[in-house]
């Protein structure tokens, strides 16, 4: 016992003395080069992108620093599972990285923690970004991201099999009806964009409103479209890009982060990308994932500010080119020109994502998308027809916090 | 890839980079001053219930906690527990100021940790006494220390990043930071094993059955040798080595042990007959090379044997494999010892055999049975020669007794005017007696320079000797 008070008493404050005294060693740091920069200090930056696109990523860090002799910066690789759980955790502590890059789908939970900087307070430019992009980023009209790229669901088809891609569902469903195979995944998210396609969405100003939305008109039409010889249905996204992979459909509507596997599958010279199929009412409008740069609100002033000048720099255009360029990511900065004789596979994707819509913030995104998955498996299985499907969903997103209830309305053919 | 050397750069760069914001340096310099300040309150606790205490003298700590006394668990547990009351204050304060204490909240996870180590070490104190240790220096604290450190440090910096630094291939693996810490925390586990069960044999065995302590000895040391064997094979299998090449690689290397390690080779494998021959135990006590010393402990390799010096050998197990050893004490315990002695001729024998075993039976490390004898051995030159015969059940006591009984045996005989006689000799000059008397004036020195003419001999020494 003497031993272990011994030890104790002497390796715990030992321990905590150097862990007290390195905040002194924190503050020696490097000779600063003689460049006139206000910029200075260390900063850590989390990202979960894999090998090829960290060597992009690193490439551009090269250039911050010749930018910013004064600035280390230690890029950290994170498994994608773990990014936004490790990220809570730490910061929480006072910990974690001063920037990192994630979906923007993660801002209310953190925000709501108190783990994310406010952008809106220094002098930070969005002219650049879309509105609906920018909108996504924000909590309570507070900005805590820039975004970096966009992830959204195009048409992928088989140009050995299909000479000119359908522009619109009902030229689809034709093309299927002429012996075309065209693989649609059902999932909420995944076949989210024929609502817009049909109708006005589900949400306008942030307010939930299926009275006037294409949600009706988008489930009878996927309920047509099952009794089509050509179309194959299927919540599991990945058994159908299997399919495609395989050439045994013409069409397959998948989002860019199948591009490298299907490229790979089919060969560049057959894999065709269009937008979307557009609707009665317009275009398509899918869901947009936003890749977004956000910063840890315990960081010190110094690493505030060059995580900050940092996050402005991966997220302006000329850096956003060098990602559509070498890593094949999609711009959030409109001010990149994604010409399609350049990217004739990534131009339709950066279009349609022009169209793209978000979920409002106060919602609780993730259980709004399982009630549509809900809606739509019912109304696919035969349980509910689209009416009660719609109904349905409408009732029990409703009940769901964060939905503006007061202003909620559901059709008519609704009994309450 | 990045060099090992650049990992640890970036790690203690992340190290720094946190360690600059505020809200972690008002965490930890926070926790340092609860720190010690539980230190400080739960010394001056113990000075004033030392104080209070009757004879001011400290009772040292494992006997407190032996005991279970209340104020030895208060002792061991008032540092953790007073850090905990202000750990816990501390945190209550930060939350008012709108301070982020999710660090100090974790700190306390570690002090809870270190208290439930506190109560778990006293408890086993109290339980088993000062036998627990062993177990607490070599299980228990490492442990310990190992998680408090690895806790510390994970809060701090990726010890993901840092175990997968890759420092060397070996048989086609490679060997990160993490697979030697996992290599080296499992051949330490075996190695605990190993001694827990040896222990563990050496304190049930003797008291479930009736078996030799030797035949224990050698059961406790193969078992031990055994965990510890299956321990190196999953070290090797922690470390990813595979056996088969290990395998066709130990082949081709056992002609270079052959010719390079053959010594060591054979005094190991000496040590394995030694094992289970059971010609050689611990306690045995042997005559090797003239030297008496009782066998210590059996190694693989050697065998320490501690001489009646106290000096420790250390005998290659070869030794007695190869070469004649005597051993006192193979079957059984008893030795018979012989104390040459002689008296007088005017000695009565039947009064000294009396005498004499009567005196050897107040020894008390001589048996009485069988009962000590004195034999006759022979009508000597000067005196009537005898061997006294004991018989002792501890060999390596043999010198001290056979001088105990000497001492004892000249003062009985002095006691009852027995003459031990000695060998005399008388010098008979047959003439120039007076010459040798006179001479003594003549023996004074001369002045220098002037030789003394060597004398001639004159008288022929005639020696005899008479009792």
């Amino acid at each position: 016992m003497k031993c272990v008070h011994r030890w104790s008493s002497r390796l715990l404050p030992l321990l905590l003395l150097a862990l007290c005294s390195l905040p002194l060693l924190a503050g020696c740091q490097t000779p600063a080069a003689a460049v006139d920069d206000e910029l200075q200090g260390r900063i850590l930056l989390w990202h979960s992108w894999d090998e090829e696109n960290t060597a992009v990523l690193a490439s551009i860090l090269d250039q911050f620093r010749t930018i910013h002799p004064n600035v280390t910066i230690i890029s950290v690789a994170v498994p994608p599972e773990e990014l936004r759980q490790r990220f809570a955790s730490t910061a929480v502590q006072g910990l974690g990285p001063d920037l990192f890059i994630g979906s923007s789908d993660w801002i209310p939970e953190l925000v709501r923690a108190g783990l994310l900087e406010e952008l809106s307070v220094y002098d930070v430019s969005v002219l650049d970004f879309g509105p609906t992009v920018i909108s996504d980023l924000r909590v309570n009209d507070g900005l805590y991201g820039l975004p970096l790229s966009l992830r959204t669901v195009a048409l992928y088809y088989n140009a050995s099999l299909v000479d000119t891609p359908a522009q619109s569902i009902s030229e689809l469903r034709n093309q299927a009806n002429d012996g075309q195979t065209v693989a649609l995944p059902t999932d909420f998210a995944q076949a989210y964009w024929g609502i817009g396609a049909y109708g006005p969405g589900l949400f306008r100003d942030g307010v939930f409103n299926l009275v006037e939305s294409g949600l009706l008109a988008w489930l009878t039409q996927l309920k047509a479209a099952q009794e089509a010889p050509g179309v194959i249905m299927d919540n599991d996204s990945e058994a159908l890009l299997r399919l495609f992979a395989e050439e045994r459909v013409a069409y397959f509507i998948g989002g860019s982060d199948a591009l490298p596997l299907l490229q790979e599958a089919i060969g560049s010279d057959d894999l065709g990308v269009a937008v979307l199929p557009g609707g009665p009412n317009g275009p398509a409008a899918p869901l947009l994932s936003i890749e977004a740069v956000m910063l840890n609100s315990a960081s010190s002033a110094d690493q505030r500010a060059a995580a900050l000048s940092l996050a402005a720099f991966l997220t302006n255009a000329e850096q956003s080119n060098v990602l559509l360029r070498e890593a094949g990511r999609i711009p959030a900065n409109w001010r990149v020109q994604v010409d399609s004789r350049i990217y004739p596979i990534l131009a339709p994707f950066a279009l349609q994502s022009r169209a793209g819509v978000t979920l409002p913030n106060t919602l609780d995104k993730e259980a709004f998308i399982m009630l549509g998955d809900t809606a739509y498996s019912n109304m696919l299985g035969g349980v509910l027809t689209p009416e009660e499907a719609v109904c349905e969903f409408g009732s029990a997103v409703v009940d769901l916090e964060g939905v503006d209830v007061e202003s909620a309305v559901l059709p008519d053919t609704c009994t309450q | 890839m990045d060099s090992p050397t650049q990992i640890l750069i970036e790690q203690l760069q992340t190290l720094l980079i946190v360690l600059e914001r505020t809200i972690v340096q008002r965490q930890l310099i926070a926790l340092l001053l609860v720190f010690l300040a539980a230190e400080l309150l739960s010394f001056g606790l113990r000075r004033f219930m030392r104080t209070r205490r009757s004879g001011s003298k400290p009772i040292p700590l494992p006997r407190r906690i032996s005991k279970l006394n209340w104020a030895g668990l208060f002792n061991t547990m008032l540092a953790p527990v007073a850090m905990l009351v202000l750990g816990y204050l501390t945190i209550l304060l930060f939350s008012s100021q709108g301070y982020p204490a999710q660090l100090l909240r974790n700190a306390m996870g570690l002090v809870w940790l270190w208290l439930g180590y506190s109560l778990l070490l006293a408890l086993l104190y109290a339980l088993f006494g000062p036998g627990v240790r062993p177990y607490h220096r070599r299980l228990l604290l490492p442990l310990f220390v190992g998680v408090i450190g690895l806790r510390i440090l994970d809060n701090f910096i990726d010890l993901r990043v840092i175990a997968n630094i890759l420092l060397f291939r070996l048989f086609g693996a490679d060997i990160t930071l993490g697979t030697l810490l996992g290599a080296f925390l499992a051949f330490y586990v075996f190695l605990m094993l190993a001694w827990i069960v040896q222990e563990a044999l050496h304190t049930t065995l003797p008291r479930r059955t009736d078996a030799d302590p030797g035949v224990i000895y050698s059961i406790s040391t193969i078992t031990r040798y055994a965990v510890i064997a299956i321990g190196i094979l999953a070290t090797l299998r922690v470390l990813g080595v595979d056996l088969t090449t290990l395998t066709v690689i130990g082949g081709g290397l056992s002609i270079g042990i052959g010719i390079g390690l053959q010594r060591v080779v054979a005094n190991f494998i000496s040590g394995i007959i030694l094992l289970f021959e059971q010609s050689l135990r611990p306690g045995d006590v042997i005559d090797l090379e003239g030297q008496l010393g009782t066998v210590e402990k059996l190694n693989i390799r050697s065998t320490v044997v501690r001489t009646i010096n106290n000096v420790e050998l250390i005998v290659p197990n070869e030794t007695f494999v190869t070469t004649q050893v005597t051993t006192y004490t193979k079957s059984n315990n008893k030795i018979r010892i012989m104390l040459p002695l002689g008296v007088s001729y005017d000695s009565d024998p039947k009064e000294v055999r009396q005498l004499v075993t009567e005196t050897a039976v107040k020894h008390g490390l001589v048996l009485k049975e069988p009962e000590p004898t004195l034999l006759f051995r022979a009508f000597g030159d000067s005196s009537l020669n005898f061997d006294l015969a004991v018989w002792i059940d501890q060999p390596d006591r043999m010198n001290r007794v056979r001088s105990d009984l000497y001492y004892m045996i000249w003062e009985t005989l002095t006691k009852n005017e027995i003459e031990i006689p000695f060998p005399q000799r008388d010098l008979n000059l047959r003439r120039g007696w007076e010459q040798v008397t006179a001479g003594d004036s003549r023996g004074a020195p001369q002045p220098r320079g002037q030789a003394q003419e060597p004398a001639e001999p004159e008288a022929e020494p005639e020696s005899n000797e008479r009792s």
